[in-house]
C-alpha cells in the first residue's frame, strides 16, 4: 500500500476527508500556535548538542554565580556589566627583561608554548643576584568584577647547586595610577628547595584567598579584592618576578631550571550567555535545551505506554465484559482513588532515582481514565452489525478486539494520547523540583529545584527562575491546544456543537 | 431502606479494600521488594553490623524478622498500622504517631480549605457562566480554564512566591506575605494575633491551590449545567414563569448535585497526594513536608505511617461523599 493511499484510509477511518480535515486544522489558531510550539520544541531537543553550548550537568563555573544574560548589556544602565576575560598567556606573550650582576648566566627557551628559564653556572664565579621578570598588559574595559582566578603552572628544580636559593611572586599593576598588588609572593624565605607546581598542581591564586588579603593588608570581610584591583576601566599589566640568589659558596658546576607552562587568568563576568548562569556558574541555556528532550521523552513514552495499558484493559474489559470486565474496572477505579505521587515517591525510593523508572511509573499510575472511556465506547461498538459479520465469519476474539474493534477507536486514542503529554510532563517537572528527579538528566524541573535551594528565587535571579517555567507552561500549552483542536476535530459530537 | 444499606456496604467495602492495597503495595515494595529482589536485609537499619552473631539472631527474632514474610509478618504489619502503632521514628527516636498529630491539623486546614473553596467558587461561576452561555464571560472562564488546567500547583506557587513574597520583601523590603512556614516565631500569646498569623501564612498556598483548582472544576460544571437546564423539566418551569435565579436554584442546583459532589469527592486524592509539593514549596509544617523529609533521610516508619494515614483519609472521604450522594440522589436509595 503506498504511504499516500494508508493516509487516505486513516482519514477516512476518522470520517474526514484529507482536504476537510487540513482546512478545519488550519482555520484555527490553536493549532497553529501549538504546532510550531511543539515543533521548535522537538527541533531544539533533536539538536540539543549542537545549540547548547556547554554540557548541562558537568560543565560548571563558565562565568560568574549568577551571571546575567549577555544581551542585557547592550540596555542602558548595563553596558559596563563585565564580560568573561579568559586568558591563556602562554610563553610568547610575556615581554621579558632580565636584570641582576649575574644576568648573563641566565638562559631562555620560548620556541615552545612552555617558558623555560636555566641558571647555569660552570664554577666559581662570585655571588650575584638575578631577576627575571615577566610582564603581560590587557586591557579590562569593564566594572569591577567579582573574582579572579589565575593558575599559575611553575616547576623549579636545582641541580648540584648549593648556597643558590629562589622566590618568586606575582604582581598586577593598574597602569592609569600606577598602582602595584602583589597578589602572590613565595618569599619569606628564600627558597633552596625544588618546587613542582605543574600539571593539576599548579599554584591557585584566587581573589578569595585570605592569605592574599593579608599580604595586601586589607580584611575580605569588608573588601573585594577583585573589586579592590580592578576598580577602573584602563590596562593592567601581570608582573611574574623570578629571582636566584646566588652566594658562590662553593665552585660546582650546575643549573636552576624554570619551566613556566602557560599561565591561564580568568576574569569571570557578570554577563554571560544567552541566559545567564547559575549558582555555579552553570550555563542556564545549555539547561534549558537539554531539558527539551527530557520533557518530550518523559510526557511522549510516559503518554504511549499509559495508551497501550489503556486499550489492552478498555478493549478487553468492554468487548468480554464479566468477570474479567468487573476485575478491570475495580483495578482501575481503586488506582484512580489512589493517591499517586506518594506511591511514586516510595516506588522511586527503593528503586533509585532513574528517568526510566519515572516514565514507567508515570504510566502505569495514568491509564485508568483512558481505560474507563475506551471501555464505554467499546460496549456499543461490539454491537454493531460489522462485529457481528465479522463473529459470523469465524473471526477469534482477539482477531475483533485488537483488528476491528481497536482500530475504531483511533481518534479517541489521538487526543486522549495528546492531551495526557502534559500532565506527564508537569507530574515529571514537580518530582524535579521537588529534588527526587534523575540527578544525570538535566530537566527543567531541575533547573527549578537548583534555583529553590541555592537562592534563585532569594536573589529574584529572573534569568534563572523565568525561563524553565515559560518553557514548562509554553510546551504544556501547546499541547493542550493541539489535543483540545484534535477532539473537537475528530469527535464528531464536539464538532456538531 | 435495604438498597441504602446494600449501596452502603459494598461502597465501605470497597474503600476499605482500597486502604488494604495501599497498604499491601507499601509492605511490598518497602519489605519483600528490598529483601528478596534486591537482596537488602531490612535488619541492617537497626542491627549494628558488628553486633555478635547470637545477638543479631536475638535482636532478629525481637523484631519478628525471622517469621515467613508471608503470612506472619504481613498481617503483623497490616494490623499495627490499622491500631495506630507507627513505631519510632529513625531520626529523633519519637514516636511516630506524636509527630503526625503534631503535624495533622495543618495539613487538614490547608487541604480541607482549598477543596472547599476551589468547590464553592467553581459552583458559583460555573452556574453563573452557564447561565450567560456564548457570552463574553463564558469564554474568558473557559480560556482561563486551560491556564488552570495545565497549571501544576508547585508551579503556581513557585510564581506567587516570587511576586508576592520575594518581589516585595527584596526590593522593597515589605513583607507582604511570607516565604515560608506556618507561623512566624516569637508572638505575642494573644490568640487573635496567632489566628491572623496564621491565615496570613495559610494565604498563599491557599491561593495557589485554589487558582491552579478552579478553572477545570469551574468547566466541568458549567457543562454539567448547560446539560441540566437543556432538560425538559427546566422548560417547564421556565413556562411556567419561574425566574431564572429561582430555576438556577431550586431546580438545575439540585439536578447537578450528585456529579457535582463526585468531582469533589474525586479530587480528594489529587489533593492528598498533592500534599508533598504543596508543603514542601511553602514549607508548611504539614503531612506533606513530613513525609519529604522522612523519604530523604530514609526514614521508614515515618514515610508508611503518613501513606497509611493518606489512605486512610481518602477513604474516609469518598465514603463520606457516597453516603451524601446517596441523600442527595434518590436513585440511589432507590436501587
Amino acid at each position: 500500500m503506498t504511504s499516500q493511499a494508508s493516509r487516505r484510509l486513516i482519514l477516512a477511518r476518522f470520517g474526514l476527508h484529507r482536504r476537510q480535515t487540513v482546512q478545519l486544522l488550519m482555520r484555527r489558531k490553536m493549532w497553529i500556535f501549538g504546532i510550531i510550539v511543539l515543533v521548535a520544541n522537538v527541533v531544539v531537543a533533536v539538536f540539543a548538542p549542537v545549540i547548547a553550548t556547554h554540557d548541562p550537568i558537568y560543565e560548571t563555573h563558565v562565568a560568574d554565580d549568577l551571571a546575567r544574560p549577555i544581551w542585557l548589556t547592550a540596555l542602558p544602565g548595563f553596558e559596563d556589566l563585565p564580560r568573561n576575560l579568559f586568558m591563556r598567556i602562554d610563553s610568547k606573550d610575556w615581554s621579558r627583561k632580565v636584570q641582576g650582576n649575574r644576568a648573563s648566566l641566565l638562559k631562555l627557551d620560548s620556541a615552545a608554548s612552555d617558558l623555560a628559564v636555566y641558571y647555569e653556572r660552570s664554577g666559581l664565579e662570585g655571588n650575584g643576584e638575578t631577576e627575571l621578570t615577566l610582564t603581560c598588559t590587557f586591557g579590562y574595559p569593564y566594572a569591577p568584577p567579582r573574582t579572579f582566578v589565575a593558575l599559575l603552572p611553575i616547576g623549579i628544580t636545582v641541580t648540584k647547586l648549593v648556597g643558590v636559593t629562589y622566590k618568586f611572586a606575582m604582581s598586577i599593576t593598574r597602569n592609569s595610577d600606577a598602582k602595584t598588588f602583589v597578589v602572590y609572593d613565595s618569599y619569606p624565605p628564600w627558597r633552596s628547595s625544588d618546587l613542582s607546581r605543574l600539571g593539576d598542581n599548579r599554584i591557585t591564586i584566587h581573589s578569595r584567598d585570605p592569605t592574599m588579603a593579608r599580604r595586601l593588608g586589607v580584611s575580605l570581610l569588608e573588601r573585594n579584592l577583585a573589586e579592590m584591583i580592578f576598580s577602573s576601566k584602563t590596562d593592567y599589566t601581570v608582573i611574574l618576578t623570578i629571582s636566584i640568589l646566588d652566594e658562590g659558596i662553593t665552585g660546582d658546576s650546575g643549573q636552576v631550571k624554570i619551566t613556566l607552562s602557560p599561565v591561564s587568568f580568568r576574569i569571570p563576568g557578570k554577563a554571560y550567555g544567552i541566559l545567564g548562569t547559575n549558582h555555579e556558574g552553570a550555563d542556564i541555556f545549555s539547561q534549558l535545551v537539554y531539558g527539551t528532550r527530557v520533557s518530550l521523552i518523559v510526557g511522549i513514552l510516559s503518554a504511549s505506554i499509559a495508551v497501550i495499558l489503556g486499550v489492552i484493559v478498555g478493549v478487553i474489559a468492554g468487548y468480554k465484559g464479566g468477570p474479567v470486565d468487573q476485575a478491570f474496572m475495580f483495578v482501575s477505579d481503586t488506582l484512580i482513588q489512589t493517591p499517586t505521587l506518594p506511591i511514586i515517591i516510595l516506588v522511586m525510593l527503593v528503586f533509585g532515582r532513574s528517568i526510566y523508572m519515572i516514565i514507567s511509573i508515570l504510566a502505569l499510575l495514568s491509564w485508568m481514565g483512558l481505560a474507563r472511556q475506551l471501555r464505554a465506547w467499546v460496549l456499543s461498538l461490539k454491537e454493531r452489525p460489522f462485529v457481528e459479520a465479522v463473529r459470523a465469519a469465524g473471526g477469534s476474539d482477539l482477531y475483533i478486539m485488537f483488528k476491528v474493534i481497536a482500530p475504531q477507536t483511533v481518534p479517541l486514542l489521538t487526543y486522549s494520547f495528546v492531551l495526557s503529554i502534559p500532565g506527564a510532563i508537569m507530574t515529571e517537572a514537580g518530582l524535579s523540583v521537588l529534588g527526587f528527579g534523575d540527578p544525570l538528566f538535566p530537566s527543567w524541573g531541575k533547573v527549578l529545584n537548583e534555583a529553590y535551594n541555592f537562592g534563585g528565587f532569594a536573589s529574584l535571579a529572573w534569568w534563572w527562575i523565568a525561563p524553565p517555567m515559560i518553557a514548562l507552561l509554553l510546551l504544556a500549552l501547546s499541547i493542550v491546544f493541539i489535543g483540545r483542536t484534535l477532539e473537537e476535530v475528530l469527535n464528531p459530537r464536539l464538532r456538531r456543537r | 431502606m435495604p438498597g441504602l444499606s446494600r449501596y452502603l456496604a459494598k461502597r465501605g467495602s470497597d474503600r476499605v479494600i482500597l486502604v488494604v492495597t495501599v497498604v499491601t503495595l507499601q509492605f511490598v515494595l518497602l519489605r519483600v521488594v528490598p529483601t528478596y529482589v534486591m537482596g537488602i536485609d531490612p535488619s541492617r537499619f537497626l542491627i549494628d553490623l558488628d553486633a555478635p552473631p547470637d545477638q543479631k539472631i536475638l535482636l532478629r527474632k525481637q523484631f519478628g524478622l525471622d517469621e515467613p514474610i508471608f503470612p506472619h509478618q504481613y498481617i503483623r504489619y497490616v494490623l499495627n498500622l490499622f491500631r495506630g502503632e507507627f513505631g519510632f521514628s529513625f531520626l529523633t527516636r519519637q514516636p511516630v504517631v506524636n509527630e503526625i498529630m503534631e503535624r495533622l491539623p495543618n495539613t487538614v486546614i490547608l487541604s480541607g480549605s482549598s477543596i472547599l473553596l476551589d468547590f464553592i467558587i467553581g459552583l458559583s461561576i460555573g452556574l453563573y457562566t452557564a447561565t450567560r452561555r456564548g457570552k463574553r464571560v463564558d469564554s474568558a472562564i473557559i480560556q482561563s480554564s486551560v491556564f488552570s488546567y495545565i497549571m501544576p500547583i508547585w508551579l503556581m506557587g513557585l510564581i506567587l512566591l516570587t511576586f508576592l513574597a520575594w518581589f516585595p520583601a527584596v526590593t522593597w523590603g515589605i513583607k507582604l506575605f511570607p516565604v515560608s512556614g506556618t507561623t512566624s516565631p516569637f508572638l505575642p500569646p494573644d490568640p487573635f494575633v496567632r489566628v491572623l498569623d496564621y491565615l496570613w501564612h495559610l494565604a498563599l498556598p491557599l491561593m495557589a491551590s485554589v487558582i491552579t483548582g478552579f478553572g477545570g472544576r469551574t468547566y466541568y460544571f458549567r457543562n454539567l449545567a448547560i446539560t441540566e437546564m437543556e432538560q425538559d423539566y427546566v422548560l417547564t418551569a421556565r413556562a411556567k414563569g419561574l425566574s431564572e435565579k429561582r430555576i438556577m436554584r431550586r431546580h438545575v442546583l439540585k439536578g447537578v448535585a450528585p456529579p457535582v459532589v463526585t468531582s469533589v469527592a474525586l479530587s480528594v486524592p489529587g489533593v492528598v497526594s498533592g500534599w508533598i509539593i504543596t508543603e514542601t514549596v511553602f514549607s508548611w509544617y504539614g503531612l506533606g513536608l513530613y513525609v519529604f523529609q522522612a523519604i530523604s533521610s530514609y526514614n521508614y516508619p515515618a514515610v508508611q505511617a503518613v501513606l497509611f494515614i493518606q489512605a486512610v483519609i481518602t477513604a474516609i472521604s469518598l465514603f463520606i461523599a457516597d453516603i451524601a450522594i446517596s441523600y442527595i440522589d434518590p436513585r440511589v436509595r432507590l436501587r
